[in-house]
């Protein structure tokens, strides 16, 4: 993670224009590094088997973390965002994008039915292959986090969609494999509480992971706040 | 030599300066951009931003919108759509520029190679 303009040694400004629209689309995306890392956090409360207490504090408990969670959600996050690191509007989809967009649309209610119905067996058994080939025939194992990394790690590599974020979603999809894959080398290790909450909770931790990682190049790439007051 | 580059096209002067670029590369890729956030991802000082964005201004490539949002000033910059064609045609004339460079690195070796029959004979 580099300067995305920096003064070289002989005063001339280089440019890195990759990175320069790369930052920019980070802050202009509609799902910000640290929105990411909110929603990955409600996912893994949501699907990871963790023991709440019983009881009415718990329950207001819940609902004041909903209330947090969408005061940071429509509040917070953006005003930091602005703050922090300045105000960027996304670009807008063209008439043409938007074509496509409404071509796609009417296509899914005309035949996304039909299609599903065609697809469905043969999505469930190329799934069952999978789950014998990695020795699950129960499918206790959850493979949305590995393949989450998988279709990061291909965004980056073909797509260039994240610059320099290749070893990162390498890493990840190591990670969510040696969970997923553990059992093969330990059996019984499906009884174990840690395994089954980062088996359950892995899709969480991974929008957790890549949301932070996505806030700290933003960090990296833009230094503090630069303009007390106006502006100019 | 001289021959080929003179026909070689020559990019837009006010775009090829690195800080206008830079300014230019951000505005491409988003609607708009405030002031804040040009200055810290290109790193100018506010002067040197400002009197750019004055010159691209001039150039009628973007366009500058001011408004009073707070009691503070917010200053919003977007692409004009003659900075949007200005922009794609220098990107053309640089990927031309490139296409003939790597043609001529490809030629100079057989050029700059020593006739076989100058070669020094080895020593015996």
């Amino acid at each position: 993670m580099q300067d995305t303009a920096a003064l070289s040694t002989n005063g001339e400004l280089s440019l890195d224009h990759k990175r320069l629209k790369y930052v920019t689309g980070l802050l202009g995306a509609q799902q910000q590094g640290l929105n990411t890392v909110l929603f990955g956090t409600f996912l893994f409360l949501m699907e990871a088997p963790l023991k709440w207490p019983r009881g009415w504090a718990i329950d207001l408990a819940w609902l004041a973390g909903m209330l947090i969670f969408f005061a940071a959600w429509r509040r917070w996050i953006p005003t930091y965002y602005r703050e922090r690191f300045g105000r960027v509007e996304p670009q807008e989809i063209s008439a043409k994008g938007f074509g496509i967009l409404l071509l796609v649309l009417i296509a899914l209610i005309l035949f996304g039915q039909p299609v599903t119905r065609r697809l469905e067996p043969l999505a469930s058994s190329f799934l069952g292959h999978v789950h014998v080939l990695i020795s699950d025939p129960s499918h206790q194992i959850n493979l949305w986090a590995s393949s989450f990394w998988m279709a990061s790690l291909c965004g980056s590599l073909l797509l260039r969609r994240r610059v320099d974020g290749q070893w990162f979603c390498f890493i990840g999809l190591l990670a969510s494999l040696s969970v997923s894959l553990f059992p093969i080398w330990h059996p019984g290790a499906e009884r174990l509480e840690i395994w089954k909450i980062l088996n359950a909770g892995g899709f969480g931790l991974s929008l957790i992971a890549i949301g932070l990682y996505d806030h700290i190049v933003l960090v990296r790439a833009l230094p503090k706040r630069v303009a007390e007051g106006e502006d100019e | 030599m001289s021959n080929e580059t003179s026909v070689l096209p020559s990019p837009n002067r006010l775009i090829h300066e690195p800080a206008r670029l830079a300014i230019l590369t951000v505005l491409s890729s988003c609607a708009s951009a405030d002031f804040v956030f040009l200055q810290k991802i290109t790193r100018l000082t506010k002067g040197n931003l400002s009197v750019q964005l004055t010159n691209l201004e001039q150039a009628g490539l973007v366009v500058i919108r001011k408004e009073i949002v707070d009691k503070k000033m917010r200053t919003t910059v977007s692409l004009s759509k003659r900075g949007i064609s200005e922009l794609t045609d220098y990107w053309k004339t640089m990927d031309e520029i490139r296409a003939h460079m790597a043609r001529e690195k490809k030629q100079r070796p057989e050029r700059t190679a020593p006739h076989p029959g100058l070669s020094p004979e080895p020593a015996t």
